[in-house]
């Protein structure tokens, strides 16, 4: 059995491996041009990927008993694709609101889509070695 | 099932506390907020890119 903070300190673990995922995941698809320094986008997508990584694991943590899949990947992978989709659909609204201030595009879509469903695998994994290795201790 | 919550007790309420703040701070970095926190659009400039979040 997970508590609140322990699921948000798999969180936090599971965002900055994330953050560093997505750096590697777009120096290697090259879908958007990095415009900072290196050393800043270790700092920002490492900054980036634990508050992202802490937020899906607290809304698992809280909402997770009442989704219909019994596996805790899953529901972190759900979750996950779930927090990512909201936030995408905002977006829409601002950039219908805001089209010279918000552009969308679609190759970043996928890949920020397919990187949600990382996050929630990165974390799924952590939460269930944790619950493991939990069991193990009782 | 899973106990995810504390049944009582300021131990559950710290960590609730963090998560709203960080689930706040999580839009703020994803709509680039100038208006809420000046300079965040360009120090997470590439994270909200890479991750298909709408910008400029």
């Amino acid at each position: 059995m997970n508590t609140l903070k322990d699921n948000l300190f798999a969180g936090a673990i599971a965002g900055a491996l994330w953050g560093w995922l997505c750096y590697l995941s777009n120096y290697m698809s090259g879908i958007f041009p990095f415009e900072g320094s290196f050393t800043h986008n270790l700092l920002s997508f490492t900054f980036g990927g634990v508050v992202f990584g802490i937020v899906t694991s607290g809304i698992l943590a809280v909402a997770g008993r009442f989704l219909p899949f019994r596996r805790t990947l899953y529901k972190a992978v759900f979750v996950s694709a779930s927090v990512w989709i909201v936030l995408r659909l905002a977006g829409d609204m601002l950039s219908m609101m805001e089209p010279e201030r918000y552009h969308l595009v679609t190759p970043e879509t996928m890949q920020g889509f397919l990187l949600a469903l990382a996050l929630g695998a990165i974390l799924g994994a952590l939460l269930k070695r944790g619950e493991a290795r939990a069991e193990g201790n009782a | 099932m899973e106990r995810t919550v504390a049944s009582s007790g300021i131990g559950s309420l710290v960590p609730a506390i963090v998560l709203v703040a960080l689930a706040f701070t999580m839009m703020v970095i994803a709509f680039g907020m100038e208006s809420i926190a000046p300079g965040v659009h360009d120090a997470l400039h590439d994270f909200r890119h890479v991750i298909g979040m709408p910008c400029h």
